[in-house]
């Protein structure tokens, strides 16, 4: 009988990344270990290379000619910045929530089924089976209903409830990681505080990192901070003790508002 | 080109369908009623039906080839190689000289000892065309916002998925924008073409037309410099300008313009 090993490792794994823009370097040996299931928040000052570290990890920098990236990115202990590697099924595994709702042309439910649909699936009972789980997920399948908003532009939905729907985009495809960059940037409190609650609920299923300029946002929402400056990660720790005690001098400057 | 001469040019527009218009006054509106109802060759009818034979022919051809010039010029990954060559297209670098290969295209054809027809105008028509439109189709292309692109990107979708999902579906407007304006200068070109073939060949080979008649622009030249009925010649003149007008209307109004962040 052939045993299967279930990986006990981290989930993603980043050994001295390092990503050039032209001649800026926007991160410099980043090395970083996301255990199962963990939610990781990334604070630092804008420009500090958050955004940078996340789209390393599902390859977003491939479509920036300009962009040369170094080290190693390993998804269950598997290189994925290697040539051979299925940058497309990788991106699937690896879900991605940018700053600003980004819908795509189309009704709501074209939206919510957009990655089965490039993913080749035309079966109409599993786009909708896909699309009913992925807006239950978000808590948009009830409004969706009741307000009869499904077969609608995805862009006639409120902002707050697009981006909803483009975490459901990336849910349809059942990713097992979810890279969410400042996903209530645009977003009023209340509308924030839905969006919170909905990532609260994924950190159950998902691996998830979290870049954000929200601290109160970090501290509520992360198992573990990671506080980066200058494109370097300065310290990473268990999300209580880093806002409580950070062990770098830096860290608790940033903390308590102060240029370091 | 400077502003003071982009306005030089429009009213030099303005003040030439002025002139049409008053002409038709002078003589009476109802030439302008006469060229649409008289019969070949007075009538402009079978004139109008060349254009659209001619737009019919060229158009979907042009913009067949545009687009999947314009697809391969914005995208390496779709384009391959070929990205090399239709690139500078998408950037209108060479759409000025393209007008001159077309001309020079139905010079030698007519030269060859062929007749100018409606399908060689129409091929030179799509010479013509093909690197304006495809940086028509390029910049509509290009006003998508690249979030919306990476955002499609990061559910797993392929380069190819993307440009007919995303790309093509949002920049739909600015697409159609390309077409109409195409056609527009399609039906004002015929005649830029007629006039420097027949400067060329001493004019014995436009006489006539597979179809009995030329496409409007062009029947309006012969008529002019024939010295037909000039009150006839405003009248079709100013029909001819008004649909070129109606066609570039709707396309500026189906352009897509930079959106400006709504104050909150």
């Amino acid at each position: 009988m052939k045993a299967t090993l279930a990986w006990t490792g981290p989930k993603v794994e980043l050994s001295d990344v390092s990503v050039r823009y032209a001649e800026a370097v926007a991160l410099n040996k980043a090395s970083l270990k996301v255990p199962h299931r963990t939610t990781i928040a990334l604070i630092g000052a804008s420009g500090c290379g958050k955004t940078t570290l996340l789209r390393a990890i599902n390859r977003l920098h491939d479509l920036d000619e300009s962009v040369r990236i170094n080290g190693s990115v390993k998804l269950d202990g598997v290189e994925m910045l290697a040539s051979g590697v299925d940058v497309y099924a990788l991106r699937r595994r690896v879900g991605m929530i940018f700053p600003r709702p980004t819908v795509m042309p189309g009704t709501v439910a074209d939206n919510a089924v957009f990655g089965m649909r490039a993913q080749g699936i035309r079966d109409r009972r599993e786009l909708e089976d896909g699309c009913e789980r992925a807006l239950r997920r978000t808590l948009l399948w009830e409004y969706t209903i009741a307000s009869g908003s499904m077969l609608k532009p995805a862009d006639s939905l409120p902002i707050d409830l697009q981006q909803r729907l483009c975490i459901a985009r990336a849910l349809a495809v059942d990713p097992e990681v979810l890279l969410f960059d400042d996903p209530t940037f645009e977003l009023d409190p209340i509308a924030a505080g839905g969006i919170e609650d909905i990532i609260a609920r994924l950190r159950r299923d998902c691996t998830v990192l979290l870049a954000t300029n929200d601290l109160q946002q970090a501290a509520r929402l992360s198992d573990v901070t990671c506080y980066m400056a200058g494109g370097e990660i300065i310290e990473a720790g268990d999300t209580p003790v880093l806002f409580s005690r950070p062990a770098n001098a830096r860290t608790e400057d940033f903390l308590a508002g102060r240029a370091s | 080109m400077p502003l003071a001469a982009l306005w030089s040019c429009a009213g030099f527009c303005v003040a030439a369908l002025a002139l049409v218009a008053a002409g038709l006054g002078i003589n009476g509106w109802n030439d302008f009623l006469w060229v649409l109802q008289a019969p070949a060759p007075v009538g402009i009818w079978l004139a109008l039906e060349a254009s659209a034979v001619v737009l019919a022919i060229a158009l979907p051809a042009v913009a067949l080839l545009g687009f999947a010039a314009a697809g391969a010029a914005i995208d390496a990954k779709i384009g391959g190689f070929l990205a090399k060559f239709t690139e500078p297209a998408a950037d209108s670098r060479i759409a000025t000289a393209s007008v001159v290969v077309g001309t020079v295209i139905l010079i030698v054809v007519v030269s060859a000892g062929y007749r100018p027809d409606i399908l060689s105008a129409s091929l030179a028509l799509i010479v013509v065309n093909l690197p304006a439109i495809t940086g028509r189709f390029a910049r509509a292309l290009r006003a998508v916002s690249v979030v919306r692109l990476q955002a499609a990107a990061a559910t797993g979708a392929g380069p190819v998925h993307i440009f007919f999902f995303v790309l093509a579906r949002a920049a739909a407007k600015g697409l159609v924008a390309a077409v109409l304006t195409t056609a527009a200068q399609m039906l004002g070109e015929t005649a830029a073409l007629a006039v420097a073939s027949r400067a060329a060949l001493g004019g014995s080979h436009l006489k006539a037309s597979t179809l009995g008649a030329w496409p409007l622009a062009v029947d309006l030249w012969t008529r002019a410099s024939a010295h037909a009925d000039l009150s006839a010649v405003s009248a079709a003149t100013l029909i001819l300008t008004l649909i070129i007008l109606l066609l570039r209307s709707v396309a500026h109004a189906l352009t897509p313009r930079a959106a400006n962040p709504k104050p909150t």
